[in-house]
This record gives C-alpha cells, sequence and structure tokens, in this order.
C-alpha cells in the first residue's frame, strides 16, 4: 500500500509517497480501507520538528480517516466487512489502509461523504471538547475564536451555533469573512488590520468575553487572557505562531516561547479566571470521552446542525501543496488527503 | 445596634463588640434584623491584615446573614417586612442589623433555620461555583476536597453527591472522617498522617481525579496539579496555608508565596489539563450569578439534597473564640456569631 511519509525534518519536500506492505488486523481490531484522510495543522508541527514527544522520522502520520473496512480480526462483532466507517488512531491515517481496534472506528452517517468523514473527527472533537466539555458554553455567553476559518475553527463556530443567543467574534483575514459570517460568526475581525484586542473590548463595552480558544500561542495567550470575564476561560489549543515559517527557524521559535506567559493559580483568583489546554494527541486513553463526544457531534450532523466544510483534496502525491495551503493558511474549512 | 468590629490587625483578642447607629434602607434596599451570621475564613485573615479586599481598619466584617426583614427602602416590593430572608452583604454582617439590595436577599424556605440559612450563602455559592460554573462535574467523575469538614469543603461534599456515580476524596484531620463519611465522602484521608497524593494516587490506581478544591496554596497546587486526569481542572480559592498561627509572620508569607507554582501554557496543553481561581471577594460584579447559585442551592435544600452543617454558636461577645475555633481547623461545618 502507498503511504505519505516524512522522510525527516523539514520543508514541505520532505513528505514521499512510498510502498510498503500490507497489516493485517489482530485480534479486536479491523482493517480500514481509506477513502480520505484528514490533514491538521499539527502534522505540519509534526514535519517541523516542533513535537518533541512525537514519534521520529521516517513516520506517517494523520489521526484520522474514512473509509471501508475490509478486514476483521479475530473476535469483532461489531463492525462488518463493507461499513463506511471514520476511523480515529494516533497516527498512520495518511496511508491506503490502516489497521486499529474496531472502538476506534464509528459508523459514518448514510449521507455523509468521504470527505466530509475525514474533515470531521479531529476539528470537531477538538471543538465539542473545548466548548461543552473544558468551557460549557450556555445561552448568553460570548466567545473569542482564532483562526475562525479554519478547521477548528469552523466547528467551533457550527458547534456555538446549537446554543441560543451566543456571540460569536472570530479572527481571519479579510477575504474569509462572508464565510465565517455564514457559519454563525457575528463579529467577524481581520487581524491583519486591526488590534482584536482592542476591538473586542470596543465591542462588549469593555467586558470582555467568557471563553476565548486560542490557537495561535505565545504572546497571544496573554491577551486573550486579559479579554476574560469573571468565570471566564482561556483554552490552549495549538502553537501556530510556532510554525508560519516553511522551516523550523529556532530563532523565531525562541522569541514565541519567550513572550509566553506562565500562569500562577494566585494570579487567577484574584482575576477569577481560568486557563486550560487541549492537545487531542494525548487523549487517545480517555476512549469512552472521546466516543461519546464523537457520538454526540454525529447526532448533530444527522440533525443537519453541523457539516464540515471541506476546503480542498489533494492526492497524496501532491501532499507538499497540501501542508503549504494549511501552513500559508489559505485554506477555508479542512484540507483533505485522498489516494488518487 | 451593637457590632463587632476588628480595630486593627492582631491575634482574635482586638476584637472588639461596640455600639453604633442602625442603618437606613436606601433607595432598592432592605434593613435585615440580624438572627445569625456566618463567620469565614476570609475574616480571619482580614484581622490578621492578611487579606487584600478587607476594608480599611477598623470595619466590621462579615458577608452573610439571616434574619427577619424590618424596613423597607424607596421602590421596593419585597421582600415584605417580617420575612425571614438570608443575604449576602459586602462586609457589615457581623451586627445586630444590615441593610442590603433587595435583590441580594432570598426567601428562606420554612424548614430552614436560621443558623443554616446564615450558614449558606458564601459556602454553598463558592462550592456551587466551583463545581458548576467554573467546574462541570459530571456523572462518574472523581474530585479531591481540601479541608473537606470545613464549612465549603462540607458544602462541596454535598452539592458532589447530587451528581450520580461521583468518587469524594476529602482530606481532613482524622476526627473529623466520622462526620465526613456520614456526609457522603467516600475516601477521608488525614493529611497529617499521610502523603494525600500518594493515598489518591494508590485508591485511583494512579489515575487522578477530574477535579481539584483547592483552599491551602502554596506547595500544594502543584500537588494537586499533578493528580489531575486528563482534561481535568484545580480549583484554586484561598491560601490557608499562610494563615496557620494566630499572628501574621512575614516569614511564612514568603515560605509560601515562594512555593507558589507558576505554569507553562506548553504543560497544560500537553497534559490536557486546566487550572482556575475562585474569589468570590472579587465576583461582587457579578453578584446575579452569585444569587442565581444561590437560589439554586436553596432549592436544592427543598429538595432535601443539602443542608448546612453548623459547627458552633457563639454570641458577639465571644467573637473572639469563634476565630479561634476557626483558625484552628478545628470547626467541622460552619460557626456563627448571634446578637
Amino acid at each position: 500500500m502507498r503511504s505519505v511519509w516524512i522522510t525527516r525534518y523539514g520543508g514541505p519536500e520532505v513528505l514521499d509517497v512510498r510502498e510498503t506492505g500490507e497489516a493485517s488486523p489482530g485480534p479486536g481490531e479491523v482493517r480500514v480501507r481509506v477513502k480520505a484522510a484528514g490533514l491538521n495543522f499539527s502534522d505540519v508541527m509534526a514535519r517541523l520538528g516542533l513535537y518533541t514527544d512525537g514519534p521520529k522520522p521516517p513516520m506517517v502520520v494523520g489521526y484520522e480517516a474514512s473509509g471501508v473496512v475490509d478486514a476483521l480480526g479475530e473476535g469483532v462483532s461489531e463492525v462488518k466487512l463493507g461499513d463506511r466507517v471514520l476511523a480515529l488512531a494516533p497516527s498512520g491515517c495518511q496511508a491506503e489502509a490502516v489497521v486499529l481496534p474496531s472502538h476506534r472506528t464509528f459508523a459514518m452517517p448514510d449521507d455523509m461523504t468521504f470527505e466530509e468523514g475525514a474533515a470531521l473527527p479531529v476539528n470537531y472533537l477538538t471543538a465539542y471538547h473545548v466548548l461543552f466539555r473544558l468551557g460549557h458554553l450556555r445561552r448568553g455567553q460570548s466567545l473569542l475564536v482564532h483562526m475562525a476559518a479554519g478547521g477548528v475553527g469552523m466547528a467551533v463556530l457550527q458547534l456555538a451555533r446549537t446554543v441560543p443567543d451566543v456571540t460569536v467574534f472570530g479572527t481571519a483575514s479579510a477575504a474569509k469573512h462572508d464565510l465565517i459570517r455564514q457559519a454563525g460568526c457575528e463579529h467577524p475581525i481581520d487581524y491583519r488590520v486591526l488590534d482584536y484586542v482592542a476591538e473586542v473590548e470596543r465591542l462588549t463595552g469593555g467586558r470582555g468575553v467568557d471563553l476565548v480558544i486560542d490557537p495561535l500561542g505565545g504572546p497571544d495567550w496573554r491577551r486573550g487572557y486579559s479579554l476574560l470575564r469573571p468565570a471566564g476561560l482561556l483554552v490552549l489549543c495549538g502553537f501556530s505562531n510556532l510554525a508560519t515559517g516553511e522551516r523550523r527557524n529556532a530563532f523565531r521559535a525562541l522569541w514565541q516561547l519567550a513572550r509566553m506567559p506562565r500562569f500562577s493559580p494566585l494570579r487567577l483568583m484574584n482575576d477569577n479566571r481560568g486557563v486550560a489546554g487541549v492537545y487531542l494527541g494525548a487523549l487517545w486513553d480517555e476512549v469512552d470521552l472521546m466516543a461519546g463526544q464523537l457520538l454526540a457531534v454525529l447526532e448533530l450532523f444527522r440533525q443537519g446542525k453541523v457539516r464540515p466544510r471541506v476546503d480542498t483534496v489533494f492526492p497524496f502525491a501532491r501532499a507538499a501543496d497540501a501542508h503549504r495551503r494549511i501552513q500559508e493558511r489559505k485554506n477555508v474549512g479542512k484540507v483533505v488527503l485522498v489516494p488518487g | 445596634m451593637r457590632c463587632v468590629s476588628i480595630p486593627r490587625p492582631g491575634g482574635p483578642e482586638v476584637l472588639e463588640v461596640r455600639e453604633v447607629p442602625d442603618p437606613v434602607p436606601g433607595p432598592g434596599q432592605v434593613r435585615v434584623r440580624v438572627r445569625a451570621a456566618g463567620l469565614n475564613f476570609a475574616e480571619v485573615m482580614a484581622r490578621m491584615g492578611l487579606y487584600p479586599d478587607a476594608p480599611k481598619l477598623p470595619a466590621v466584617m462579615g458577608y452573610e446573614i439571616s434574619g427577619v426583614v424590618d424596613a423597607l427602602g424607596e421602590g421596593v416590593g419585597g421582600p415584605e417586612p417580617g420575612s425571614r430572608v438570608l443575604a449576602l452583604t459586602r462586609f457589615g454582617g457581623h451586627a445586630e442589623a444590615v441593610v442590603v439590595s433587595s435583590s441580594q436577599a432570598v426567601v428562606m424556605p420554612d424548614a430552614m433555620t436560621f443558623e443554616e440559612a446564615a450558614a449558606l450563602p458564601l459556602n454553598y455559592a463558592t462550592a456551587y461555583h466551583m463545581l458548576f460554573e467554573v467546574g462541570h462535574l459530571e456523572r462518574g467523575q472523581s474530585i479531591l476536597v481540601h479541608m473537606a469538614a470545613g464549612g465549603v469543603g462540607i458544602a462541596l461534599v454535598q452539592l458532589a453527591r447530587t451528581v450520580p456515580e461521583v468518587t469524594i476524596f476529602g482530606t481532613s484531620s482524622a476526627s473529623k472522617h466520622e462526620v465526613l463519611r456520614s456526609e457522603g465522602c467516600h475516601h477521608p484521608i488525614d493529611y497529617r498522617s499521610k502523603d494525600y497524593a500518594a493515598e489518591v494516587r494508590r485508591l485511583t490506581n494512579g489515575r487522578g481525579v477530574h477535579l481539584v478544591l483547592d483552599p491551602l496554596g502554596g506547595a500544594d497546587w502543584r500537588k494537586g496539579y499533578a493528580l489531575l486526569r486528563p482534561a481535568g481542572l484545580l480549583v484554586a480559592y484561598g491560601f490557608a496555608n499562610i494563615a496557620s498561627g494566630e499572628r501574621r509572620s512575614w516569614f511564612r508569607l514568603a515560605g509560601q508565596a515562594l512555593r507558589v507554582p507558576r505554569f507553562s501554557p506548553l504543560a497544560l496543553m500537553n497534559e490536557n489539563r486546566g487550572l482556575a481561581g475562585v474569589n468570590l471577594g472579587h465576583l461582587w460584579g457579578e453578584v446575579e450569578l452569585l444569587m442565581s447559585e444561590i437560589r439554586s442551592v436553596v432549592e436544592l435544600y427543598r429538595a432535601g439534597a443539602v443542608r448546612p452543617r453548623v459547627d458552633s454558636t457563639y454570641p458577639f461577645a465571644r467573637a473572639a473564640d469563634a476565630h479561634r475555633r476557626i483558625q484552628e481547623r478545628k470547626n467541622v461545618g460552619k460557626v456563627l456569631l448571634v446578637p
């Protein structure tokens, strides 16, 4: 089978499609013939070597795929050959086939396309976890989401809309404002032209917001914290500021790290505020939590309340272009890889 | 009217009962003839000169009272004079009469005593806020409550029990374990004879807990953080470790302050953990939120799910003994002052 390999740390050119033998499912496992696989910012970070605790190259990454079950291991009864499923794995999904425990597959709704299926798990799990498990978004509250037109951003907008009277502020470049407005972002803010902190303060009469969702990192975490209302929560869900160039840049990384705030409980107490981190890659062992949230999202899909937005579909051979699209923040919604 | 005044920072002996004129309710306010008033750790800290939000001394402290409405200000529709109410007040509660905004007075259920009512507002609002507004306690989760036999501790245990299948670990000295167990704490831990962190790890097979509620501060915040499961939250809501003697000690203060951890966002992210701080004294701007939380607790009282536990009741003249009881951590439940 063919897979997308990160052959070494570096720019998009280090990606390569290679042929390897196909694995067979062991007891309790299934093999999924991949129709589409999701690409995430974290894959770009892994390619750049910015995940110190991740696997080392050469490696195949990819947390999520959609496809058809084509082999069953011993003792698997709840999944059948030919089932259309979503697959969630710690790595290895950007391949023609992936073998994984059957409880990490989820039946796809009939009217969901494979591209939508591949676009759903990571973004919607992250968004659901942030809004309803770490935060608990309720009627009348307000939130600020960065990279609102990105994969997680769009999922946040759609899920926030399922709660009545929520006011959403979102940062994105001006070209994407129409799209995020349609998805439910009441106040799109062009962070390239305006100071988003001043803008949110202006629009809220200085009161700030209940929830800030920040995948940018570094000094933005400090700025987001300053926007919180009492009992508000800042969610740290990435550090994309580390990865704005094509290659790892030690100077930029150090500069970003140096301007990162550190949080003291005393300060949090004084301010009645909270800070929480989320890294889905380290939540794989919380199977019940993840499964419950994914099933909740699939139910919302069936009700027509959420629909993953696919930005672009690239064949494996053009994985480098797919990485560039995300890294340059050109995507609106999900970038998907297909075996092609 | 008489009130309990803190004339200057010092030990419990500085407290004195003074006579002052009755307050008069302004527009939107009611006057409550106090039957019982709650005493909290914050007032002990204020007496020691360690509470930055206290009014300038001399001052009358006291955040919560129960009593009977005896005068209405202009434009107040209720509660009617004669109503039994509990109320939140920003200072001034340790007195025979208190004036509060009518929206800060809640009519008491008939079955509730004045002692229970004075024991309710602050402890239960704090506990409710932490479990259900800041935290998000759900079926099947586990929590660690420090000072579990204290006022907020018991409220946390009772409120956590309203969620199905929650497992509660609570620290307190051994003599209070029976009471804790009867309130619903599954695993009382004697922090004096055992390392509570090791004990929680042992009892959870190393998995830890979803929520840690820590009013101790300093080095305990780091210990509690280390006990969190993925998606877990440490809620810091006090710094009792700096007030374990009777008087202010700059040495102890400095030692504890140095041990306050500062958490890196990268660690929070990699570990899927969260931190939050709660200081009800800084939530007066959100008093509507606090009152809605108190009303939720009063409903739970009506349903028989919670019952404030009164530790002891002291007349104003013995306020010093009441302070000592809290400071020496002898109380199990609320310490009250009565006129």
